[in-house]
């Protein structure tokens, strides 16, 4: 029974070594709780192993999937340190993004491979009952969380993997599996799925940020044009044009007199990846009608073959007539200024020539390429490499 | 002259008492005969009787007028000998025509369209004033029936006798009949309407033709193009429908529709010389027409400015049942290739013809042309019995019903033919493309299903529409409420069975039963959906399903008695083939009646619904592969 207990509480007791860094008076009192000297020779052995191997994490230069394999393959190929595997894999799960591989499934599989086989499986009730191992299997379980998080999904080794180390009953096992259910149907669910690796091209981003706010219409239809094509252009750069035959329909319905805006930047997100955009729209009619509607009244149903009459017939707004205003198309430029949009509205111009004969207002916020903070002095963090959203640098200001 | 001649004829007594005419008209052909070139072969038709209620409308609201039981006869004895023996030559002259001439052709031979002149075919439908034969609409239907044993030629023929001809008849003046019929009635010109265009959709007012009046105001200068103008190469004269626009711009047009007589010849007339290839109907021409800048003298237009609109109306809802006439000869074709090819042929121990599957396939085939001989001889005698007789419904309902039955037999003999309906030799593969052109050439079969149902269901609206309201809102009437629970009059029974032939009762009470669905159905789906009706298009289809059906079925029981009755050759298969239909009716109208009443959320057409706006979000097919791994 004692015995039960001392492996229940092995992990625990190894955490508190790595916490006050193994003096040797603590070595003495765990010597005086355990008769068992050698295994804690080869565990005082382990914790400066560990450590290497933290350190090895940090100090690296070169942080790339190449180096945290070594990583692991330095720590796999030292069998007496495997003991303290916990920590080991609850470091490793913290420098995955920093190595730039956070969303590589086969890694979390040598991560998992850590944990020794079969031992670790409950033998009895009694053993599955009170959590076998339960340091091991929370650091499992972290493992899948991270890799939750992450959005990758295990695969049928995996699983393999895991009832191999824990068992049938094993938390990890079962969080496996649930994760299982769920994963697979969250991979599908997007409307506008985005290509995996996420494309890193400006203007592709831009193209699926075009497809996926004009797919309120279906007939919309998604133009690049390259600003070379147009005469006197002053800058080069691409445009992605959105319109749809009933905003063409909508801008020859409108009255002349009243300017339409170019209004922008806005905001959208591509998977995880911002692509600013414009708006070419109008403020709303100011009465506008909308279709008398009577559900009750079924001695006027109308028969649309029969009628003869082409006017007077109110149609409800369509998708493009929102409540605050009429949008005509929509666009990102790579260079987001003022000169793209214009080039932007002349191409607009060889389609809908009536936009001519409208006034444009240009009513654009500041550009998105415009830095709105205030520099400071500090170096870069290497960290804050990574951090190349505009939003981290505004709170940094 | 000719206009005193006119006048003159209509105030002559006799035409409307056929039992004198034959004495009368001698006497005034004498004297007619010199100046005018007057032919009454056919002795006068019997004077029309007043008008009945719609039928089928009324059926809908629970009404049935057993007049419509009796089957009609609309000529008398006399004139339909005559008439049986006026068409003989017609019939031999058809029975010689080759119909593998026009396979590789362009147009109707021109041998054939003189032989047709000859026989002083194309002035059936144009009045004796205009040197037409005024035929009745039966009659007119039975030499259709007869010329569409050649496909292309009766289509050709139909295109040429039915829609210019009515337009010309309910709206041209007097003048623009006298110049322009007489010579379509002699086959020296011939008529088109050219309506159709790229981008107009079923709405009538959706064309981009345009005429604009010319400043001295004695034209109208036209400028568009057309599309599916049928007859194009043979035709002189093309009645163009546009928007006549005498100031303003075109996206803010008032009622602008209007018709237009235009001649070939005109200047700035263009028919592009290739015919649109179709699949079926070789022979038959289709093609495009422009219009720049054609100068259309002012009295050339049909009627007044706005009136185009009603024009086109009528032109979609009155002539709809005779493209459904063509359906009788291609499968009446189609049965005859078939026994004569299936006779011969062995399968296993027995014959082919032996098997049940063939006999089933047979039967099923003799009683669809049954069925649409029936109800469309019905419709067209009505037409001719009784006076402006309202026939919308009921034309659409004739020819939902024959083309899609037609096509659905058609799909079942093919499988009894096997793979030798692929061989291109063989004739089936042909007779199947015309059918298939001939169904789609005019309207898409759903409009004509939710028009036709949209019309019984504003019928029912208007009749119904006091109750409707208060069951819509029935705790704001507890009166009704209470009345309708304690007195609620829901049989109804129409003693059909008195008005037929004894072998038929069953049968009678059959129909019956789906009446008394179709009424229940109907205004169940009403306190259902309210105005919402027009956007309920599945539903308005299976009504319009369970109309059809049981509209062909009443036409079935009238004919089937009538035959029994008088004892015409074989007309006791004539009560098997009622009997047969009597059951398939029964369930396919339970069938529908109980896919209205379970609401689009209880047979699943909402999901329906959502799955095809997914389909138009992708633009694709959008389930994985059987296949496709997830993980």
């Amino acid at each position: 029974m004692f015995s039960i207990f001392m492996r229940w509480y092995e992990p625990i007791l190894s955490i508190e070594i790595n916490r006050k860094q193994t003096s040797s008076q603590n070595s003495n009192r765990i010597d005086k709780e355990n008769d068992k000297k050698h295994e804690e020779k080869t565990r005082r052995e382990s914790i400066t192993g560990k450590e290497l191997q933290i350190s090895t994490f940090h100090t690296t230069e070169k942080k790339d999937k190449d180096t945290y394999l070594e990583c692991l393959r330095i720590y796999k190929s030292h069998i007496s340190i495997r003991s303290d595997s916990v920590i080991f894999i609850t470091i490793a799960l913290k420098y995955m993004k920093e190595f730039g591989v956070h969303k590589d499934l086969n890694v979390y599989k040598m991560l998992l491979d850590i944990f020794p086989k079969g031992t670790m499986i409950p033998r009895n009730m009694f053993q599955s009952m009170f959590m076998h191992y339960p340091k091991h299997q929370y650091c499992a379980v972290d493992i899948l969380e991270q890799m939750e998080n992450n959005g990758v999904i295990p695969d049928p080794e995996m699983e393999s993997m895991l009832l191999n180390i824990f068992g049938r009953h094993g938390i990890p096992t079962e969080k496996y599996w649930k994760m299982m259910y769920w994963l697979p149907k969250f991979k599908n669910l997007n409307p506008w799925p985005v290509p995996k690796p996420i494309p890193d091209d400006v203007l592709e981003l831009a193209k699926l940020a075009m497809i996926k706010i004009s797919s309120v219409d279906v007939r919309s239809s998604i133009t690049v044009y390259d600003t070379i094509e147009i005469e006197n252009s002053i800058e080069e750069t691409w445009i992605v044009s959105a319109i749809a035959p009933k905003q063409s329909e909508l801008l020859i319905q409108h009255n002349k007199k009243i300017p339409i805006y170019v209004e922008g930047p806005f905001r959208i997100y591509v998977a995880i990846k911002a692509v600013d955009y414009f708006v070419l729209k109008t403020k709303p009619p100011i009465c506008r009608k909308y279709p008398e509607y009577e559900p009750d009244a079924v001695d006027k149903i109308q028969n649309p073959y029969l009628s003869r009459k082409s006017k007077d017939i109110i149609l409800p707004p369509s998708v493009h007539e929102q409540v605050d205003a009429t949008i005509f198309a929509i666009c990102a430029t790579g260079t987001s200024s003022h000169d793209s949009l214009l080039s932007w509205i002349r191409f607009l111009q060889n389609e809908n020539p009536v936009l001519a004969e409208i006034p444009i207002v240009f009513t654009l916020k500041t550009s998105s390429n415009e830095k709105l903070f205030i520099e400071s002095n500090k170096p870069k963090l290497p960290s804050d490499a990574l951090k190349n959203n505009n939003d981290n640098e505004l709170l940094q200001g | 002259m000719l206009i005193f001649g006119v006048t003159a004829r209509r105030q002559l007594p006799f035409i409307k008492h056929y039992h004198q005419f034959r004495y009368l008209s001698s006497q005034v052909k004498a004297q007619t005969e010199l100046l005018f070139d007057f032919k009454m072969k056919l002795p006068a038709p019997v004077e029309k009787k007043p008008k009945r209620d719609a039928f089928v409308k009324n059926l809908f609201v629970g009404i049935f007028d057993h007049e419509f039981l009796t089957y009609p006869e609309p000529q008398h004895p006399e004139r339909y000998n005559e008439f049986q023996k006026w068409i003989e030559p017609i019939q031999n002259y058809i029975a010689t025509v080759n119909p593998k001439e026009f396979e590789d052709k362009l147009n109707i031979p021109p041998h054939v369209i003189q032989r047709f002149r000859e026989l002083d075919l194309f002035g059936l439908r144009i009045h004796e004033d205009y040197k037409g034969w005024n035929l009745l609409n039966a009659e007119f239907m039975q030499i259709l029936e007869i010329v569409g044993t050649v496909p292309s030629l009766g289509f050709f023929f139909l295109k040429h006798s039915v829609p210019p001809i009515n337009i010309f008849n309910n709206y041209a003046t007097v003048e623009q009949k006298l110049r322009y019929l007489p010579k379509i009635a002699k086959g020296e010109a011939f008529a088109t309407v050219a309506i159709t265009e790229n981008e107009s959709g079923p709405a009538v007012n959706n064309l981009n033709t345009i005429a604009i009046l010319s400043k001295d105001e004695g034209y109208w200068i036209l400028d568009g193009e057309k599309t599916f103008v049928s007859n194009i190469h043979q035709s002189d004269i093309f009645l163009v429908f546009g928007h006549a626009i005498q100031g303003g711009t075109v996206e803010k047009r008032p009622e602008t529709m209007a018709t237009f007589i235009v001649d070939k010849n005109t200047e700035g007339v263009h028919i592009i010389e290739e015919n649109i290839a179709m699949a079926g109907l070789k022979g038959f021409s289709t093609g495009r027409l422009i219009l720049k800048n054609v100068k259309v003298p002012k009295n050339n237009m049909i009627g007044n400015v706005g009136d185009g609109a009603k024009c086109l109306v009528d032109h979609f809802s009155n002539s709809r049942h005779y493209n459904a006439c063509l359906t009788i000869p291609i499968l009446k074709n189609f049965l005859n290739t078939l026994t004569q090819d299936i006779i011969n042929r062995k399968h296993f121990d027995k014959m082919l013809y032996e098997t049940e599957a063939a006999q089933h396939i047979f039967s099923n085939i003799t009683s669809t042309i049954y069925c649409i001989e029936s109800v469309l001889y019905l419709t067209t005698s009505t037409m001719d019995i009784y006076d402006d007789q309202d026939l919308k419904l009921e034309t659409a309902l004739v020819e939902q019903f024959c083309l899609q039955e037609c096509m659905q037999r058609l799909q079942e003999c093919i499988w009894l033919v096997g793979p030798r309906f692929c061989i291109m030799t063989e004739p089936y593969e042909k007779m199947f493309r015309d059918a298939l052109t001939i169904i789609n050439y005019d309207t898409s079969l759903l409009d004509t299903k939710i028009y036709s149902s949209l019309m019984a269901l504003q019928h029912v609206g208007i009749k119904f529409g006091d109750d409707i309201k208060k069951e819509r809102n029935i705790l704001m009437f507890p009166k009704y409420m209470f009345e309708n629970i304690f007195f609620k009059r829901n049989s109804m029974n129409f003693p059909l069975n008195e008005y037929l032939h004894p072998s038929l009762q069953e049968c009678a009470s059959f129909c019956n039963r789906s009446l008394f669905k179709l009424q229940e159905v109907t205004k169940n789906f009403l306190i259902h959906e309210g105005t919402n009706v027009t956007q309920r298009e599945i539903q308005l289809q299976r009504l319009s399903d369970m109309a059809a059906l049981i509209y062909t079925y009443i036409a079935v029981l009238g004919r089937a008695s009538r035959s029994y009755c008088i004892g015409n050759r074989n007309s006791e298969n004539e009560i098997k083939i009622c009997i047969i239909l009597a059951y398939r009716l029964q369930k396919k109208v339970d069938e529908l009646a109980d896919e209205i009443n379970d609401s689009e959320f209880g047979n699943g057409d909402h999901l329906g619904n959502q799955i095809s706006k997914v389909n138009f979000d992708k633009k694709n097919y959008i389930v994985a592969h059987p296949l496709q791994r997830n993980y």
